[in-house]
């Protein structure tokens, strides 16, 4: 029964169909299971549709392609609809007419013809804010970060690019570059630490911050300067002892805390203990004494040897 | 401490110098030595270091002055080298002498000792010319240091400790 209601469908649709056919369409459609009961009633009633609704039910069986025919029942549809863009359009919206056909005739590659209908539907008045359409699509696209999409397309994972960047960074020296850059020559940071190192004694600063020193070490001598010149003619049967001049005797007086190191346990006697009890030099000899704030007491003799 | 003191010590180094006369020692008040040549009991004996250090302005410091390095500094020099250390033990009358770079000579003598302190007498000479006589007392265990001259771009200094 089913293969009698197809074949007669077939002869409706194509309109070759007889009365009696049509009768026996009908007939069958009512009682066949695979028709909806909805529909049992409503086919085949206006003489006009008799081939639109054999093709329905075809397409609803399974038996057709609908494509085509919906596509012309769409172009039936569209024809009977008046054109806004007729009458709205003006000179300018031929132009953007053409490039919107060209494009969805592109990206369509369909052989349904959707573009005239949906131009046609399209309300002029919309199309007249396209311009401001390209605009906002580039701000938009300034506010999105396609790298994770590129990266994606590329088939690369997302790179963790701040590690990378600082692992590099720390392979490479950029002091020369930029010192040539700026064309500086690049200071010889290690050769000027070891030439002050040379000559900046941290030790006394160092023992100085810890305690280690005494106090009664600590200051510089401010010069007490106590000129003691005196010509000694004859104590030793040579012309020679006098005071006047230049080289030196002194003797440094003042006490230390700590052992010596390479000079183990010296301790310097302060002013207290110590006395000068004679002293005699030559004649070219000066005598001078300094005494720090420290008790210590320097005698200072210089001769021009 | 500059004061008094200071100034006495002067005074008391002055006159001595310009007397001229009998020299005044302070450790006259000190045990009277021996006979020269006696050998002094080992009690009385005492223990002579000496280092010998170069002063300059170098201001390269040996390490083995670190300690003397504030005291050193206190003459306006910033580097200090040991050239030379030398130890001896004296009785009393008794001397050591060392060589001393820059064609000098250096001999240091017990005067005498007591129970705490000991009067030496230090004697320098350049190419056999004394230039400096003195004689100190000092308290034993103790350093004092001296200065006898200029040498190359410096001044020889002498830290000299007397000890038991």
């Amino acid at each position: 029964m089913s293969d009698t209601l197809d074949n007669l469908l077939m002869r409706l649709k194509d309109g070759i169909a007889t009365l009696a056919e049509l009768e026996q369409a009908r007939a069958l459609v009512r009682s066949d299971e695979r028709v909806p009961d909805e529909l049992r009633d409503v086919v085949f009633v206006e003489a006009s549709e008799i081939e639109a609704d054999a093709a329905a039910l075809l397409g609803m069986l399974g038996l057709d392609d609908l494509g085509a025919m919906l596509v012309e029942a769409v172009m039936d549809e569209i024809a009977s609809v008046p054109s806004f863009v007729d009458e709205l359009a003006d000179e300018g919206w031929d132009e953007i007419a053409s490039v919107l056909r060209e494009g969805l005739e592109d990206e369509a590659s369909l052989g349904v013809d959707v573009v005239e209908a949906v131009m046609r539907r399209l309300p002029a008045a919309d199309f007249a804010r396209a311009a401001l359409v390209a605009p906002a699509i580039t701000a938009e696209a300034g506010e999105v970060d396609l790298s994770d999409a590129v990266l994606a397309g590329l088939g690369l994972a997302a790179l963790p690019l701040a590690e990378a960047v600082r692992a590099e960074a720390g392979e490479v020296d950029l002091a020369d570059a930029v010192a040539s850059t700026l064309a500086l020559e690049r200071p010889p940071v290690a050769e000027a630490v070891w030439a002050e190192a040379g000559k900046v004694d941290v030790v006394a600063g160092v023992m100085s911050t810890i305690g280690v020193w005494r106090a009664t070490a600590a200051p510089v001598v401010a010069p007490v300067v106590a000129p003691a010149n005196v010509v000694r003619g004859g104590r030793f049967g040579v012309a020679g002892f006098a005071l006047a001049a230049v080289a030196l005797l002194s003797v440094v007086v003042g006490r230390l805390a700590v052992p010596v190191t390479g000079a183990s346990d010296l301790v310097f006697a302060s002013a207290g203990e110590v006395q000068i009890d004679n002293l005699q030099v030559g004649t070219d000899v000066q005598v001078m004494q300094f005494e720090g704030d420290g008790g210590a007491v320097i005698l200072w003799l210089e001769t021009e040897v | 401490m500059t004061g008094i003191l200071g100034h006495a010590r002067t005074a008391l180094l002055a006159a001595a110098l310009l007397v001229g006369g009998p020299t005044l020692v302070a450790g006259d008040a000190l045990a009277a030595p021996p006979a020269p040549g006696a050998r002094a009991p080992a009690s009385n004996r005492v223990q002579i270091g000496v280092m010998v250090v170069y002063a300059n302005n170098s201001g390269q410091v040996d390490p083995r002055l670190r300690s003397l390095q504030r005291q050193l500094e206190m003459m306006r020099f910033t580097g200090f080298k040991l050239l030379d250390q030398h130890d001896d033990t004296l009785g009393v009358n008794q001397a050591t002498t060392l060589q001393v770079e820059g064609g000098r000579r250096v001999q240091i003598t017990l005067v005498s000792r007591d129970e705490e302190n000991a009067q030496i007498r230090v004697q320098v000479f350049k190419d056999n010319e004394k230039k400096v006589d003195t004689t100190l007392t000092t308290k034993r265990g103790r350093t004092v240091v001296i200065g006898i001259g200029k040498y190359q771009d410096g001044s020889l200094v002498l830290p000299v400790t007397v000890s038991d």
